[in-house]
């Protein structure tokens, strides 16, 4: 069995050295991991170019099929559900993946003296995929923080702005969406387990952390702000894109 | 606007079994500012009336509508079928802003911004 990683779009123009941990921690697992970096083009379906986007999941599934890989694990629940509508390969999700292969020792109960009760910003294309939900929920607790029950949450979750292109179609109506979605937490701490919800909570007023960044990264105390997503900057976010290609090449 | 069979048989569908109780309103900003019901939104459509094409492309086709509604009807489906037709039938782009999306698939899909580690490659 051949296993291949692949981050996604917005992931890997955020966030390149999580890309890298994402790696290095599944190669202890899977040493022959595959990597690859592309573009399911579930955009080019959503802007209503089902022949185009067709031609270009062809080429994704070629890719995929061409490095060997028979399962593909995947960061973007965008991609995961574009991957799974198609049905040309298997797939799994990372955080189904990591709950079941255990976090690194070091990262169990590191943020039990923190007093940060996050709410959950479940991504929309997943929406009814719930054994991502549970995932989620067991991989924070194992960290070590609070999470906050949200009405709008699991399966019956909404939209961060992001959805369907509206950020491009009506910036007006998708930031109000971001706003709202802010709003409806109870708690000021959101945490995502998509890049471009990331984004879209900031650009709302939330405060919103990258699920990676908990696992890998430091722990979140009260007060404390996150890094502005580079989704906002286009140029800062093709440099990242490039940069994670990088780091994939040296993994 | 003259849709295609699939668009009005979505829409179709909506008209018919809607029952404009309100479900996938009550937390849908979209569905908020552009309809009354989506039965009185889709009986336009299956009517042939134009509608402007941001209303389609704002939907955020999370499917959240689908998963509230008793009958289940597939809104976000019976949007992006109509993004489909405005692709298809108009020289131009829909909308302008879409040429953002034009551009950064090209480039997302290009050999500058993909590669693949094979299994078992070395650093």
């Amino acid at each position: 069995m051949t296993y291949g990683f692949m981050a996604g779009c917005s992931l890997s123009s955020s966030k390149p050295q999580r890309v890298g941990d994402a790696i290095n921690y599944l190669q202890q697992f899977y040493p022959d991991l595959a990597v690859i970096q592309a573009c399911c083009g579930r955009p080019t379906r959503m802007i209503g170019q089902e022949e185009k986007f067709q031609e270009r999941f062809g080429n994704l599934t070629q890719m995929i099929k061409g490095a060997g890989v028979d399962e593909l694990i995947v960061a973007c629940q965008g991609c995961l559900r574009t991957m799974r509508d198609e049905d040309r390969f298997m797939t799994s999700s990372l955080w189904v993946k990591m709950a079941e292969l255990g976090l690194p020792t070091q990262c169990l109960n590191k943020a039990k003296d923190s007093e940060v009760v996050f709410s959950i910003q479940d991504s929309c294309p997943t929406s009814q995929m719930t054994e991502i939900h549970e995932a989620v929920v067991y991989l924070l607790k194992q960290l070590g923080y609070g999470v906050a029950k949200s009405r709008l949450s699991g399966q019956n979750t909404l939209c961060c702005g992001m959805g369907g292109m509206c950020g491009v179609s009506n910036p007006n109506l998708s930031h109000d969406v971001a706003q709202q979605r802010v709003q409806s937490f109870k708690t000021d701490y959101i945490v995502t387990y998509c890049a471009s919800c990331a984004f879209a909570m900031g650009v709302g007023g939330g405060k919103a952390w990258h699920l990676l960044d908990l696992i890998f990264g430091d722990v979140v105390q009260l007060g404390d702000t996150p890094t502005p997503s580079a989704l906002g900057n286009p140029v800062k976010a093709w440099a990242n894109r490039y940069q994670t290609k990088r780091v994939i090449q040296k993994s | 606007m003259q849709y295609s069979k699939k668009t009005t048989d979505l829409a179709a569908e909506i008209v018919t079994q809607c029952t404009a109780c309100g479900r996938c309103m009550k937390d849908c900003l979209f569905l908020q500012n552009n309809c009354e019901t989506p039965k009185a939104f889709f009986e336009k459509v299956v009517q042939g009336q134009e509608i402007e094409s941001v209303v389609p492309y704002s939907c955020l086709l999370c499917g959240h509508c689908q998963f509230v509604c008793p009958q289940k009807l597939q809104l976000d489906a019976a949007f992006l079928s109509m993004r489909q037709d405005l692709m298809a039938q108009q020289k131009q782009l829909p909308l302008k802003a879409l040429k953002g999306v034009l551009f950064h698939q090209k480039f997302s899909t290009s050999a500058l911004f993909t590669t693949v580690k094979k299994s078992g490659d070395k650093k």
